[in-house]
């Protein structure tokens, strides 16, 4: 509220948002309230927390989910790619290219692509996240905030992929399947990606709340509504059970994400499976 | 008969390294008719390796063929061009490499993976899946997997490793190769499984008129399969002719080392047996009546279906003595709880049940000042080589780590270089890194290491596991030598019925958690009363056999 707020109506104020009462009891009072799906009341619009929330939501987990999409199909074949020529040209460079994506923060990389496709190019809206109804707008819309949030992870996967693949591919297992004549394309990409790929996948849970966090840069920079946008907001409102919310919706989002890329082992690793029916140990 | 199916002539393999170019194999000829067997014996890196994965054009990207050819069906193989080399590979040159728990996918089912060896083999025409699926289950069958048409939708960790090895064998057979080569098939499987796994071998080769090469470091394996077999020596064949000629007269002193150190109820080893008995009659490691009980730990659908959870019983019930300065021998196949028991001799394992004394002292009583100074006078000898030593020190500090552990003053302490000469290592080798070491000398540093602190009584759990004949004899002799140097008390763990025959006073045969025999070494090698204990003693590929008839 600031300095110059009135003091009547910051009592009330600290009344009605329970400020009053000792920091315990607010601690409980708002775990009660937000097992019950309670978050508060948003300060300037006196809307429920929730419902702001969830008008922001979904653009945010759309672009995240995007930005995985994006890196993993980028990503993943890039580092199959330079494992099955290692040493050569195409490795190198793919090397160089992903160290670079890694140190590129999104901000950067997220004003790069601004200046380079609406500015320069004059293709693709810089700013906005469109209209949800209007599909081919929507995703226009998505592309380069997804791209940019993409850009460190794509150079991530590429280099796990990478490692990932040329420990498979030095296996006996592999040397069996070329001494069986298999092609070096159901080699490459079947039999050794799929042993590969385990690693990263407990990768993929935490790139994802990193692409959360990172959302927030990105939202700023094109504008575009969403949890971090909202955020950042907020803050400068003093708008704190927002705050309070989108960080609690994080967090949540965040493990929610690590357990699902946890539980996605067991559909990858047939080691990890428990009561196998027709096991024999 | 027709041509060879295989000829190779003047074969040349260079690999370059940062040192340098090394020549592996020098001069190579071999010729082998169709359905024949031909053995090829070497110690390890004698460059038979190099000569099997040659064979596929196999060879890692820094190895190169640098002269020679080698003729597969009357087709050069160093001509053909990438796809022509995969339609040859698995089709007409099959091959069956040496660790079956690694040479299958573990992230496909078995019958996936079956299925795609053989439609990668298809030339014309399509195969319904449903046949190929029909046939690949028709091939788990003859190869002697249960319940095959079930199984084949298993993933291989579901199979033990022996199972896997037959899963192996039947996946290259099913695509009918001329040639099928066997780089040490057999080696990491235990006596009664390799004896199964040969047998196999023998009659599907017989079977689908396969010509087989045998690739092995023991000569009995050869002469078991093969009529012919080449000595390798640094590359070279240096010798070669029927089995029974090289094993009665060998002609180079390399090939007499070999055959001298191959395993043998018939004739001695090389190793003299050893006569002493300087065994007293004081027993100085007492078990009594030890359970080792393992539960599986009940998951939730378990506890849901309230089923009871299984008990594994490693070591169920067993009594063992062992005398001051004797040498005992455990021995029993992988599962039988040996491992179990030696480690929970020296308190490294649980025990359920029942008492282990040392030196009159109950191990079961000691607090952990006890069982520490307990761990100074009993040591192990662990199996894993490399894995036992951490791999980021250097041979001195692996070495003078028990002297940290257990504070010894500096007067009961070795130096480096005399621990390094007890077990026959020069001491240049205290600088070096776990990994710059051969299987032998690891071992002599695991060796080295159990028996810094002056122990009393030491486990060797499997020692001569992982090395070649050669390497494995010199490690008996010196734990042979050590023994009656030092006054050790010892046993030894191992799979291999005939490396404890002359080594050990007594011989204690364990399986499924139970000691069923015991006695002094000679009588259970020579007249063993347990039906099991002949099992093993049978198992055992020997060499004279096939000469003797």
């Amino acid at each position: 509220m600031g300095p110059r707020a009135d003091p009547e109506f910051a009592a009330k104020v600290r009344e009605q948002m329970g400020l009053d009462s000792s920091v315990p009891t607010q601690v409980v009072t708002f775990l009660f309230d937000a097992v019950r799906g309670d978050l508060g009341q948003d300060f300037v619009t006196n809307r429920p927390v929730t419902q702001v929330i969830g008008a922001y939501l979904p653009h945010t987990v759309i672009l995240a989910f995007a930005a995985l999409g994006l890196a993993a199909a980028v990503g993943v074949p890039l580092g199959v790619y330079a494992a099955s020529r290692p040493g050569s040209a195409v490795d190198n460079i793919t090397s160089i290219v992903s160290v670079s994506f890694i140190t590129m923060p999104s901000y950067l990389s997220g004003l790069l692509l601004l200046l380079l496709f609406p500015v320069m190019l004059g293709v693709l809206p810089a700013t906005g996240a469109g209209e949800i109804t209007n599909p081919s707008d929507y995703l226009t819309h998505l592309i380069l905030p997804a791209a940019a949030l993409a850009v460190t992870w794509v150079g991530y996967l590429a280099r796990i992929v990478r490692s990932g693949m040329l420990e498979t591919l030095g296996s006996n297992h592999i040397r069996a399947a070329r001494a069986l004549g298999l092609s070096e394309r159901l080699i490459a990409y079947r039999y050794a990606l799929k042993n590969a790929i385990i690693p990263t996948v407990a990768l993929l849970g935490v790139s994802l709340g990193d692409l959360l966090g990172g959302a927030i840069f990105v939202e700023v920079i094109f504008a575009r509504p969403g949890l971090g946008y909202l955020v950042v907001e907020s803050l400068a409102d003093r708008n704190y059970p927002i705050v309070r919310g989108v960080v609690l919706v994080t967090a949540l989002l965040f493990v929610s994400a690590n357990l699902l890329a946890d539980l996605s082992y067991r559909f990858l690793d047939p080691r990890v499976r428990v009561d196998q029916p027709g096991g024999a140990r | 008969m027709s041509g060879p199916v295989l000829r190779v002539s003047g074969l040349d393999v260079t690999y370059r390294t940062k040192a340098g170019t090394f020549q592996a194999l020098h001069d190579i000829d071999l010729e082998l008719g169709p359905g024949e067997a031909i053995g090829i014996v070497g110690e390890s890196g004698c460059g038979k390796s190099t000569l099997s994965s040659a064979m596929l054009r196999l060879l890692p990207p820094n190895g190169q063929v640098t002269a020679g050819s080698i003729r597969l069906c009357d087709q050069e193989l160093l001509a053909l061009s990438d796809a022509e080399l995969r339609r040859v590979r698995g089709a007409t040159i099959g091959m069956v490499f040496q660790d079956p728990l690694t040479s299958l996918n573990p992230a496909f089912r078995v019958s996936t993976q079956m299925v795609n060896a053989l439609r990668a083999h298809i030339q014309n025409g399509r195969a319904s899946s449903a046949d190929l699926h029909r046939r690949a289950v028709r091939m788990l069958e003859r190869v002697g997997i249960a319940d095959a048409d079930r199984r084949i939708e298993d993933y291989p960790h579901q199979f033990s490793g022996g199972m896997r090895q037959r899963i192996m064998i039947a996946t290259v057979l099913l695509l009918q190769p001329k040639v099928l080569v066997c780089d040490e098939a057999t080696s990491a499987l235990d006596v009664t499984l390799q004896a199964q796994i040969l047998e196999l071998l023998r009659e599907l080769c017989r079977e689908q008129e396969t010509a087989l090469v045998v690739i092995s470091h023991d000569i009995g394996v050869i002469a078991e399969m093969c009529d012919r077999v080449c000595v390798m020596d640094s590359g070279r064949v240096i010798e070669s002719g029927s089995v029974a000629d090289i094993l009665t007269r060998p002609r180079r002193p390399y090939t007499r080392k070999l055959v001298a150190s191959a395993p043998s109820r018939h004739h001695s080893r090389g190793i003299p047996a050893r006569k002493d008995s300087t065994a007293d009659e004081r027993a100085v490691v007492v078990v009594d009546g030890l359970h080792t009980h393992f539960t599986t730990k009940p998951g939730i659908v378990d506890r849901l279906l309230r089923r009871t959870p299984r008990t594994i019983r490693a070591v169920d019930g067993v009594d063992l003595n062992v005398r001051h300065n004797e040498t005992v021998g455990l021995v029993g196949e992988s599962g039988s709880g040996k491992t179990t028991l030696g480690k929970a001799l020296l308190n490294l394992g649980p025990v359920t049940g029942g008492d282990i004394s040392f030196d009159g002292v109950s191990l079961g009583g000691l607090d952990r000042d006890g069982v520490r100074r307990m761990r100074r006078r009993m040591r192990m000898i662990f199996q894993e080589c490399y894995g036992s030593l951490s791999p980021r020190m250097r041979v001195e500090q692996l070495l003078t780590e028990p002297y940290r552990i257990h504070d010894t003053p500096a007067s009961d302490r070795y130096s480096v270089t005399e621990l390094l000469g007890l077990v026959g290592l020069p001491a240049e080798q205290a600088s070096k890194y776990p990994h710059q070491l051969s299987g032998g000398q690891a071992r002599r540093v695991g060796i080295a290491r159990a028996l810094a602190v002056h122990p009393e009584f030491v486990v060797a759990d499997e020692p001569t596991a992982g090395l070649d004949v050669s390497a494995a004899a010199s490690v008996l002799n010196l734990l042979r030598d050590l023994r009656a140097r030092l006054g050790l008390t010892l046993l030894i763990i191992t799979h291999d019925l005939n490396l404890v025959g002359d080594i050990a006073d007594r011989i204690a045969v364990m399986r499924n958690g139970k000691i069923v025999e015991t006695g002094p070494a000679t009588q259970v090698m020579d007249a063993p009363q347990h039906p099991y204990t002949k099992t093993l003693l049978d198992s055992v590929p020997d060499p004279w056999a096939a000469v003797s008839g």
